[in-house]
């Protein structure tokens, strides 16, 4: 499955920027965050030049170290302006040795895809969609502390250690 | 006196508990805001308005900043038809102190803006109006003396660059009212900067 993946990876026809991000379209992106029927994706909207999404980064890198060994995997979908891409963008990416995945939204008409993302987004950032085996869990406009987004992640751990147990005792 | 204080606060106190907003053909509420000249503006000073382009806006804000000629085209354009743009900084200037009094003042004579620039200071009318987002635009017209909410949204839908903006919501919006016709797109959206709230 990982080989499958690396290698469609490697032949996608989506342009890769550098090493660190990769540049794609809502849609696309869209679908692979439903393709994923396995994993807690944490889906973080942010922008350089934006102060608070500047300052809770760092909270998602720790919970993707913290709970990689629980299938929580994050993507950082970055919405600096097109013409910002090279000149400050990938060096942002590179001076904070951001660990996540990052991402950079080339569609330049949001209003065509932030309704797609969640209706009760406004388009103001941060904002951070958590989904789980391609579902979506959790939104929020505006600021996540750590403490709320392991919160989050642990309630969605939570109910499926619940309903793995309650389908085992069916089954007996 | 009173009163009409006591009812304006249930008023904001309600809109911020249910965070609704304002939607389209609702009755959008006056206001007296501080100019950057020191003086207060209300919508009721343009007493020969058809409308207004009221922009809750910002200095620091890389969206608003790239805006900002847009909106001085804006008010170029449509205040001599009866459409003034009243722009509106609704940040907390602890929480970002590029968006202070003081630094409006700078900003407005650096752009030179053809239109008031106003500081809503307790953040009431930002609140009582929805706005969660800067830029974040309410195009309103008035009707038989009252103001009504025609579009809610974004000015256009290219912020990196106006050349290549291919849907310009306000001015469609705007040039709709002009004409006596139904606004097509009455809502969009935006990526912006947050409202930086007091905390």
């Amino acid at each position: 499955m990982k080989l499958y993946l690396q290698l469609l990876l490697i032949f996608s026809p989506t342009l890769l920027f550098s090493q660190d991000i990769r540049s794609l379209n809502y849609s696309e992106l869209s679908e692979e965050i439903v393709a994923d029927k396995e994993n807690i994706l944490i889906v973080n909207f942010w922008a350089t030049w934006c102060k608070p999404c500047i300052e809770e980064l760092p909270y998602f890198e720790k919970v993707r170290t913290d709970y990689s060994n629980k299938g929580v995997k994050v993507k950082l979908v970055n919405l600096d302006f097109n013409s910002k891409l090279e000149s400050v963008t990938v060096p942002f990416v590179k001076k904070h040795k951001l660990k996540s995945d990052v991402y950079h939204i080339t569609d330049t008409d949001p209003n065509e895809w932030i309704n797609k993302v969640e209706p009760r987004w406004s388009g103001a950032i941060p904002a951070t969609v958590i989904y789980y085996r391609g579902e979506k869990k959790f939104f929020k406009e505006g600021e996540l502390n750590q403490q709320q987004l392991v919160f989050e992640v642990e309630k969605i751990l939570e109910e499926n250690r619940k309903s793995i147990y309650n389908n085992q005792n069916k089954t007996k | 006196m009173k009163k009409p204080t006591l009812l304006l606060s249930l008023v904001i106190i309600t809109s911020v508990c249910f965070a609704s907003g304002y939607k389209i053909n609702d009755e959008a509420v006056d206001f007296s805001l501080k100019n950057i000249d020191g003086k207060p503006v209300s919508l009721k000073d343009f007493s020969s308005a058809k409308g207004y382009i009221v922009i809750f806006t910002c200095n620091h804000c890389p969206f608003s900043v790239a805006y900002e000629d847009r909106i001085i085209a804006l008010n170029n354009k449509y205040s001599p038809l009866g459409y003034p743009v009243i722009a509106i900084n609704p940040n907390d200037s602890e929480r970002q102190p590029l968006d202070s009094y003081e630094e409006m003042i700078v900003r407005a004579r650096e752009k030179a803006f053809t239109f008031p620039y106003l500081h809503d200071v307790n953040q009431e009318i930002a609140a009582t109006y929805g706005a969660t987002r800067t830029p974040h635009v309410y195009v309103l017209k008035n009707e038989n003396g009252k103001k009504k909410v025609k579009y809610i949204g974004a000015i256009d839908n290219n912020s990196d660059d106006a050349s290549m903006a291919t849907s310009k919501f306000v001015e469609q919006a705007v040039d709709a009212l002009l004409a006596d016709k139904k606004v097509e797109v009455t809502e969009t959206k935006a990526i912006g900067c947050t409202i930086k709230w007091k905390q």
